[in-house]
C-alpha cells in the first residue's frame, strides 16, 4: 500500500476544502471533500485507511477552524471506519457504490458533528442543519461519486498487489 | 479478547476521550491559537493566498460575463429607446407636415379674397368609380352644392352633396367632375380660355375656344369664374399640348392637388344660384 499517496490525497482534499471550498459553495452549502475521500478510500481500501484518512483529515480540517477541535476528526474517522467495515464485502467497480456510500457518509458524518455542536456548544441550532441537509447530502453524494471513481482508476497503483505483476514480454 | 485487540481498545478509547477533552476546551471563544493551529494556519497561508489570486481572476472574469449579460439588456433596452425615439421623431415630422400644410392653408386663405370655411377629410368613396370625399362641413355650416373645394396645392373639387352635418365633395379626378354645362371653365395666365373635361389617369384636358391658342407646355391653368367655381382657383399645369387636325387643339393639365393624401380642405363660400341649401336626403 502506497501510503504516501493515500496521505497525499487527503491533503490535496483538505486543501481543496480549506481553500476552494467558499467558491465551490451551492446555495451557502460548502462540499465536505475530506469526508468524501474518506469514505472512498474506506470503501476501497478497508477500515484501516478509512479511519487514519478520515481522522487524520478531519484534524486537519478542526485546526483550521478552530473550534470544538476534534469533532470533525472523530467525525470523519468514524465514518471512514464504517466505510471500510463493508469493504470487503463490495464489488469496488460498482459505482453505486459510491452514490449510497457519499451519501450516508454524508449523513452521519455531519450528524456527529452536529452531535457534538449540540453537546459541546450552548446555543447550537437544528435549524441550520436540517435547512442544509438536503443540498448538502447532494453535493456530497456527486462529489463522493468523483472521488471514488478518479481514487478507483489508480486503485493498482495505491495497493499493488503483493504478489507482483505479471510482465508478457514478445520474444 | 487477545492483548492486541485489548491494546487497540484501550487507545482507542483513550483517544476518544483525549478528543472530547480538547473539544470541552475548545467549544468556547479563546483569546490565543495553539502553536499547532498556528503552524497549520501559515502553512496553509501559501495556498490561501494564491486562491485568493485566482479566485479575484475568476470573480473578474464572473463579473465580465455578468457585465456582458448587463450591457445585453441594456442594449435591448436602448435599441427599444432608439425605437421609440425614431417613433416620436416620426410623429413629429408628421406634425411638421401638418403645422407646415397648415400654415399653407391659411396662406392660401389670405390669398384668396373669398371666404373660406376649413373642413376635415372624414372619409373617402368606398367605390372606386366614384372620386369622392366626404368633409365634416354641412349646409348648418353655410356649405352648398357646387361650392368649389380646395386645399394649399391647388382645386381639389366642388361640393356634390350637402347634409346638416357633412358634405360630399366630387373630386376634380372623377370622370364625372370635367362634364359640358358644369361650367368647368379654365384659362390660362396670358387669357387664353377653354373648358376642363375629366381624362384617364387622373388628368384634366383643356379645350381651348380659340383655333389657334397660345399654350405651353408648364403653364399653370386657373379657373376662369365663367362657371360655378370661382375664378383665380388655381388647376394645375400643362402637362402636354396636342394639336389635332380638326382644329381643335388639347392641353393636358396635371391637377395640382394630390387627392389621394387630402385630410384637410378649404371650402369656399361663394354665393351660389339661388343658394338652394341642401340637397341631401
Amino acid at each position: 500500500m502506497r501510503y504516501w499517496a493515500v496521505a497525499g490525497i487527503v491533503l490535496a482534499a483538505y486543501l481543496v476544502q480549506t481553500v476552494l471550498g467558499p467558491y465551490l459553495a451551492v446555495g451557502g452549502v460548502v462540499p465536505n471533500v475530506v469526508l468524501m475521500a474518506a469514505v472512498s478510500l474506506g470503501l476501497l481500501f478497508g477500515w484501516p485507511v478509512g479511519l487514519a484518512a478520515g481522522f487524520c483529515g478531519g484534524l486537519l480540517v478542526d485546526l483550521t477552524i478552530g473550534i470544538l477541535i476534534g469533532s470533525n476528526a472523530l467525525a470523519l474517522g468514524i465514518v471512514g471506519f464504517l466505510a471500510g467495515l463493508i469493504e470487503p464485502h463490495v464489488f469496488k467497480d460498482n459505482l453505486l457504490l459510491a452514490l449510497i456510500g457519499g451519501s450516508a457518509g454524508s449523513v452521519v458524518g455531519q450528524s456527529i458533528i452536529l452531535l457534538f455542536q449540540l453537546i459541546f456548544i450552548q446555543g447550537a441550532s437544528l435549524a441550520d442543519f436540517q435547512s442544509k441537509l438536503l443540498t448538502s447530502v447532494i453535493y456530497d453524494t456527486l462529489l463522493c461519486l468523483l472521488i471514488y471513481w478518479r481514487i478507483y482508476r489508480h486503485y493498482a497503483f495505491l495497493k499493488p498487489d503483493p504478489r507482483g505483476v505479471i510482465v508478457l514480454r514478445r520474444r | 479478547m487477545s492483548n492486541k485487540h485489548l491494546r487497540l481498545l484501550g487507545v482507542a478509547l483513550g483517544t476518544l476521550v483525549v478528543i472530547f477533552i480538547i473539544m470541552a476546551l475548545t467549544a468556547h471563544e479563546r483569546s490565543t491559537l495553539t502553536p499547532i493551529e498556528k503552524g497549520v494556519a501559515t502553512l496553509l497561508y501559501p495556498f490561501q493566498v494564491a486562491t485568493d489570486w485566482v479566485g479575484d481572476r475568476a470573480r473578474d472574469v464572473a463579473d465580465s460575463v455578468r457585465e456582458l449579460a448587463r450591457l445585453r439588456e441594456e442594449n435591448a433596452a436602448l435599441r427599444q429607446q432608439v425605437e421609440e425615439m425614431a417613433q416620436d421623431r416620426a410623429l413629429v415630422l408628421q406634425l411638421q407636415a401638418e403645422n407646415q400644410r397648415l400654415r399653407a392653408e391659411l396662406g392660401l386663405r389670405a390669398r384668396t379674397p373669398h371666404p373660406m370655411k376649413t373642413a376635415e377629410v372624414i372619409s373617402r368613396s368606398s367605390q372606386n368609380w366614384y372620386q369622392t370625399i366626404t368633409i365634416d362641413q354641412g349646409s348648418r355650416d353655410g356649405i352648398r352644392q357646387g361650392m368649389a373645394v380646395v386645399n394649399w396645392q391647388g382645386l381639389v373639387g366642388k361640393v356634390a352633396y350637402t347634409t346638416p352635418y357633412t358634405s360630399t365633395v366630387q373630386l376634380i379626378s372623377d370622370s364625372g367632375f370635367g362634364q359640358a354645362g358644369f361650367g368647368l371653365a379654365a384659362k390660362l395666365p396670358n387669357g387664353e380660355m377653354g373648358v376642363l373635361e375629366t381624362v384617364e389617369g387622373g388628368y384634366l384636358r383643356m379645350r381651348f375656344w380659340s383655333t389657334d391658342p397660345s399654350v405651353e407646355v408648364g403653364q399653370p391653368v386657373f379657373t376662369s369664374g365663367q362657371g360655378v367655381l370661382p375664378a383665380d382657383l388655381f388647376v394645375g399645369w400643362v402637362d402636354s399640348v396636342e394639336r389635332g387636325s380638326s382644329f381643335i387643339t388639347y392641353a393636358y393639365v396635371r391637377p395640382a392637388a394630390d387627392v389621394h393624401q387630402l385630410e384637410v380642405v378649404q371650402v369656399v363660400l361663394t354665393p351660389t344660384d339661388g343658394d338652394r341649401g341642401s340637397n341631401a336626403p
